[in-house]
């Protein structure tokens, strides 16, 4: 994985037990249920027994990291596949909170596999790079042309509530989404707040929460894809837009004052897309 | 300083008269614009700054620069790469579509009018189907058959691309032209300052990080009338 020159200048990353965490999934369907078919994990990121909050065959798997927080010199690599037929609701317990750090930066990879008419809606809870902090986050999403895709994400500009805005130091977040082999959707923000002011029009708007949805299903036609926008596009209060940038795909971005703002729109975009594409209303996501 | 031929060419492949369609598009200038967010030569230029630093410097930019050094280098797996990920990169669908349509009509000119070996080799990889043909990377073969370097390739797209926006922004807002141009020319560092940065990023770093501009972009296309394409 090739980092970009502001993060491999920081130095490159220790394998300390407690610092470099890992989380490997293998998800299956066996007799009617999703489950756990393989896993492996390393503190500080650690796996919990799924539940079934749809009364279905559809896992809910929430991905923890018991020391509450990212701080400098972590390494959290998390890989989950999903077979055929599995079908499964990922989110965190808490919000990812990244620490001020003095040297060093942290660093999240994830990788999320779909094979066959696999189903993965990923819905964690929001991110909040403190000031001083350098975070690295990577979500790359392999998947095969049967397979449907919910991926939700929100960051904020700090902790607002405190009047930290953009007060990071760098901040790279990335989600791809592939197929075959090949990109087919990149979302990549990169802030360096040293590097010029970005609390600009233009940039977020004045807005302090940052929330963003990616899709992908060969159900996802344009009628879909109109609605989602018309959703996102016409809620007051946030400002959002949402296209469709290749056949089955669907993006959209949206900018708010609030964290709830965001996040209730992102909830209402989801129910959207999951009666279309899973078969079932969005639901509050109870935490363990 | 460039051969007074490459000198040439370059002032003729980044005019306004170059039949690219690029007047069309405002890549979601159109949408602040109507939303009274740009309304004036100073909203207009913090606009373009944004743009150039967070947007078109980092994605299309660097796209000429990786091109280029790689089309130098005879390696044409890392120029489709590239290509593909700017093509991934845009996620509005009208910018998506602008640089693919911007780009087949500039290659459609520049093989009739400066043909070269990596514009052929580049047509056949789009005929085929294996290349997006996105404009930057069209820009980026022309100007390495043309020999010029990188460093002025990527300065002489952004410079167009500004150029590009500010009749643009002239026409919509509308801005005195005059004011404009004054607006662009202080600008300039702006311009440099992205192109720098563009000529030295990795493939890992093409980024674009100009949310609020790309949601402009995305609502351009319900937009109640507008006089662009993006």
């Amino acid at each position: 994985m090739s980092l970009p020159a502001a993060f491999e200048a920081l130095g490159p990353l220790a394998d300390e037990v407690g610092k470099a965490g890992v989380l490997r999934l293998t998800l299956a369907p066996r007799r009617g249920r999703t489950v756990i078919a393989d896993q492996y994990w390393r503190i500080p990121l650690q796996g919990l027994p799924p539940s079934y909050q749809d009364g279905d065959d559809e896992a809910y798997v929430y991905l923890l990291n018991p020391t509450g927080g990212v701080v400098q010199g972590d390494r959290l690599q998390t890989a989950i596949t999903l077979a055929p037929g599995a079908r499964a609701v990922i989110s965190t317990q808490s919000a990812t909170k990244v620490y001020r750090m003095d040297e060093a930066y942290a660093e999240e990879v994830n990788h999320y596999t779909l094979h066959g008419d696999a189903v993965l809606e990923c819905l964690p809870d929001q991110t909040i790079p403190f000031a001083g902090s350098r975070f690295y986050r990577s979500t790359r999403i392999d998947l095969d042309p049967d397979a449907t895709l919910i991926l939700t994400d929100v960051l904020a500009a700090g902790r607002v509530a405190r009047g930290e805005r953009f007060g990071f130091k760098q901040l790279f977040v990335e989600v791809e989404v592939g197929m075959g082999g090949e990109p087919c959707l990149l979302d990549r923000l990169h802030l360096s707040p040293a590097d010029g002011r970005v609390d600009r029009l233009g940039l977020w708007n004045a807005h302090a929460y940052y929330g963003s949805i990616y899709a992908y299903s060969p159900r996802l036609d344009e009628r879909l894809a109109t609605a989602l926008a018309e959703l996102i596009e016409g809620r007051e209060g946030v400002y959002g837009g949402a296209g469709e940038p290749a056949p089955g795909f669907a993006v959209a971005r949206v900018l708010g004052p609030t964290t709830w703002a965001v996040r209730e729109v992102l909830f209402e975009a989801w129910d959207l897309l999951r009666r279309n594409l899973v078969g079932k209303p969005a639901r509050p996501l109870r935490k363990l | 300083m460039l051969a007074d031929d490459a000198l040439g060419a370059l002032f003729q492949l980044t005019s306004g008269g170059f039949p690219t369609g690029a007047f069309a598009h405002s890549y979601g200038l159109e949408t602040f614009v109507q939303a009274g967010l740009v309304r004036d030569v100073a909203t207009f230029g913090e606009w373009l700054d944004v743009h150039l630093a967070h947007s078109a410097g980092p994605t299309d930019g660097a796209g000429v620069a990786l091109v280029g050094r790689a089309v130098t280098a005879g390696d044409w797996d890392a120029v489709l790469r590239v290509d593909r990920l700017l093509t991934a990169l845009k996620l509005a669908p009208e910018v998506r579509a602008a640089s693919r349509t911007t780009g087949r009509a500039a290659l459609r000119a520049a093989r009739e009018v400066f043909p070269g070996p990596a514009v052929e080799n580049y047509a056949a990889l789009l005929d085929d189907r294996r290349a997006p043909g996105n404009a930057a990377t069209v820009f980026a073969c022309v100007a390495a058959d043309l020999k010029i370097e990188v460093s002025v390739s990527v300065l002489a797209f952004l410079w167009s691309l500004a150029s590009s926006l500010t009749a643009v922004a002239t026409r919509l807002v509308p801005l005195g032209g005059i004011a404009a141009q004054r607006c662009l020319r202080e600008l300039g560092p702006a311009v440099r300052g992205a192109a720098i940065r563009a000529e030295s990023a990795r493939a890992s770093e093409l980024s674009a990080s100009a949310v609020a501009q790309d949601i402009a972009a995305l609502r351009h296309a319900r937009l109640y009338s507008r006089l662009c394409i993006s």
